[in-house]
């Protein structure tokens, strides 16, 4: 496959950022197409981030926040951004514990994916946690929620409730595909 | 569960990327002000002042591209239909589902039956409406995820420029297909497929 990739590699003739935020910026590659001609592909590019699939005992842990930026209550799996150096398994450990105050023993990665929305130049991953002791939560203080625990069984119909929200669903069905739920 | 979208829903009637693709104008904090920051030929970008529980304000940014539509087409071999093309944003060469933006004033179901034509050629005699979902939590828009049976081939009509591979692969492989590529899987197909698995379609 990667020779494949190689041979279709299209010139990358200039990119620029345009809009630059704390969380995330926005530009545009200025791309040859292979019939000659040139294309602008926008993207809004931030870090990777990690959902965390959590299971302690027979339930999911879930987060109920509001979201300003779509205007929606959301009731999702927690998730955060990766910092640097991070993998998704560290990362999604050190969310789980600061946003929800479970400390898990063990980590894994189920699948790591672009998040193409067709703007957005991020990826994320989603990996699974078990063996949660309770510890000290420790928000940031832009973090208003509230931790929940969802029946496995009832948290696909959760998460397909309105707002349904991509990366929950994934993340459950992702875990069910693994028989880990 | 999501109710359908139809020609009566927001979703299926965009009027422009302000009103039409998010309209949720009962926000739980108070907004202050609204800004446009970033414009694109595709959509704003901006943020919104928003006053937390605390009392205290901050900026929450946001974008608001226009809502889009994923199409898992059957053929009559169970097969599925693939589209492998070179994602410039990624730099990288992906395999997923056909997809596509909802032009303005156009049904859901009407786009998902014109990115299917555009990008592939197969025409789709049965369509129906698996779920929709909002893909991030601060990006303002809704994918729509479709099920194209009773297909027939003909040509596609690519975007100027757009390089499209079409190809299929047996229902039962296609989860393994997308997610063996190399690199990072595309996202885009990932939940319509668990989906539709799921929900007993495929």
């Amino acid at each position: 496959m990667s020779d494949r990739a190689s041979t279709h590699e299209w010139p990358v003739v200039e990119s620029e950022t345009e809009y630059e935020t704390g969380w995330y910026d926005g530009g545009y590659d200025l791309v040859g197409q292979p019939d000659g001609s040139e294309k602008k592909y926008y993207w809004a590019e931030l870090p990777d981030a990690v959902v965390v699939v959590a299971r302690t005992g027979d339930d999911l842990v879930f987060v109920d926040q509001y979201r300003p930026a779509i205007r929606e209550q959301c009731l999702e799996l927690p998730a955060g951004i990766v910092e640097d150096g991070e993998s998704y398994s560290e990362a999604g450990a050190r969310e789980l514990r600061e946003e929800t105050g479970f400390d898990p023993a063990g980590v894994s990665l189920l699948e790591g994916f672009w998040c193409a929305t067709g703007v957005l130049r991020h990826r994320r991953g989603i990996v699974f946690a078990e063996g949660l002791e309770p510890v000290e939560r420790e928000l940031d203080d832009n973090e208003f929620l509230t931790v929940t625990t969802v029946p496995v069984a009832e948290a696909l119909d959760v998460a397909r409730r309105e707002p349904a929200n991509d990366a929950t669903i994934e993340g459950i069905l992702l875990a069910r595909a693994e028989g880990l739920l | 569960m999501t109710e359908e979208p139809t020609a009566e829903t927001p979703a299926g009637t965009a009027t422009g990327p302000a009103e039409g693709t998010w309209n949720r104008t009962d926000p739980e904090w108070p907004v202050h002000e609204s800004v446009i920051a970033w414009e694109t030929p595709f959509f704003e970008a901006g943020y919104d002042v928003v006053e937390r529980p605390d009392g205290e304000r901050a900026n929450y940014y946001w974008l608001n591209p226009s809502n889009a539509v994923i199409v898992i087409a059957r053929t009559e071999d169970d097969e599925l239909v693939l589209v492998d093309q070179y994602r410039p944003r990624f730099r990288m060469q992906t395999i997923g589902l056909p997809a596509g933006g909802i032009d303005d004033g156009e049904d859901p179901a009407e786009a998902a039956r014109r990115e299917l034509r555009e990008e592939t050629g197969y025409r789709a005699g049965d369509l129906s409406f698996v779920e929709s979902y909002v893909p991030s939590g601060w990006t303002r828009y809704v994918r729509h995820v479709f099920l194209a049976e009773d297909l027939e081939k003909g040509e596609p009509e690519p975007d100027e420029g757009e390089v499209i591979e079409t190809l299929t692969a047996p229902v039962g492989e296609v989860l393994d297909v997308v997610r063996s590529r190399e690199g990072p899987v595309n996202g885009l197909a990932l939940t319509p497929l668990l989906l539709a698995r799921e929900d007993g379609l495929l």
